[in-house]
């Protein structure tokens, strides 16, 4: 158990998935802007990294190891990442437009995160179990959710600030994120 | 080289998947009030992404 949450701990905060990995920064510049957009966004990549990582988890060790093609692992978890997504938008479309109204516009975007794809292949190469797999799975995203409302919040704060003109936007934005990085880093050690 | 025809077998599949998901994504229609929805990604440096604005500006003004 306190291995679990140990994992959970340096998967959200010691080994955060933007600010170490650099996995996920289309969202964490594009969808960062209002802290609403930054909410939607992170709740829809836990939602896709869970349904995917348990799909991907069974697909690999049910089928590609049993039939001994593990070498498919990476178009497979692509095209189940991107099946997925299609799924899903069809679904909240046809049973939920509350959902859909405050997710849908998000799933797309979420095709081309590649965190997605680093969950899924990180849960094979690391050969974890069904509940680590879960556990991580639920961490890693949960950690970009956090990253990327701070890092809104130090957007929004931004945008009133006054900044120099060759500064405003994305640069300003882009040294705010390596302190984000460097405060992040002061948890090394943690667990 | 049974794998390699279970491996081309299961490719299919996984396409042929997609592509049903996908083409069924399509033809369900949007629920009323979200017709207009936009993506509010703001653009990274990658302007081939199908999210990124330049792309909605080619379709627009194609």
């Amino acid at each position: 158990m306190a291995d679990l949450f140990s994992m959970a701990i340096a998967a959200i905060l010691i080994n955060n998935i933007i600010l170490t990995k650099f996995f996920g920064m289309c969202p964490f510049l594009g969808v960062s802007k209002k802290t609403s957009s930054a909410i939607g966004m992170g709740a829809a990549v836990i939602f896709v990294i869970m349904g995917a990582s348990i799909i991907t988890y069974f697909l690999y060790h049910g089928v590609l190891v049993t039939l001994g093609i593990e070498y498919m692992q990476l178009i497979t978890f692509i095209l189940v990442i991107a099946s997925f997504v299609q799924f899903t938008e069809m679904f909240i479309k046809k049973f939920s437009p509350a959902l859909y109204k405050s997710l849908g516009i998000y799933l797309p975007l979420i095709t081309t995160n590649c965190a997605v794809l680093y969950v899924a292949k990180d849960n094979i190469t690391q050969n974890y179990s069904f509940i680590e797999m879960l556990v991580n799975s639920f961490s890693v995203p949960l950690g970009f959710l956090l990253v990327l409302y701070i890092f809104s919040c130090m957007r929004e704060r931004l945008d009133i600030a006054s900044t120099p003109n060759a500064w405003k936007g994305n640069p300003v934005a882009l040294v705010a994120a390596a302190l984000m990085a460097l405060a992040f880093s002061g948890f090394a050690g943690l667990v | 080289m049974n794998n390699l025809i279970y491996a081309v077998i299961f490719a299919l599949v996984m396409g042929g998947m997609y592509a049903a998901l996908y083409a069924l994504n399509h033809r369900t229609p949007v629920p009323e009030g979200c017709e207009n929805l936009k993506e509010e990604c703001e653009g990274c440096t990658i302007s081939n992404c199908g999210n990124h604005p330049s792309q909605s500006k080619i379709i627009e003004g194609e």
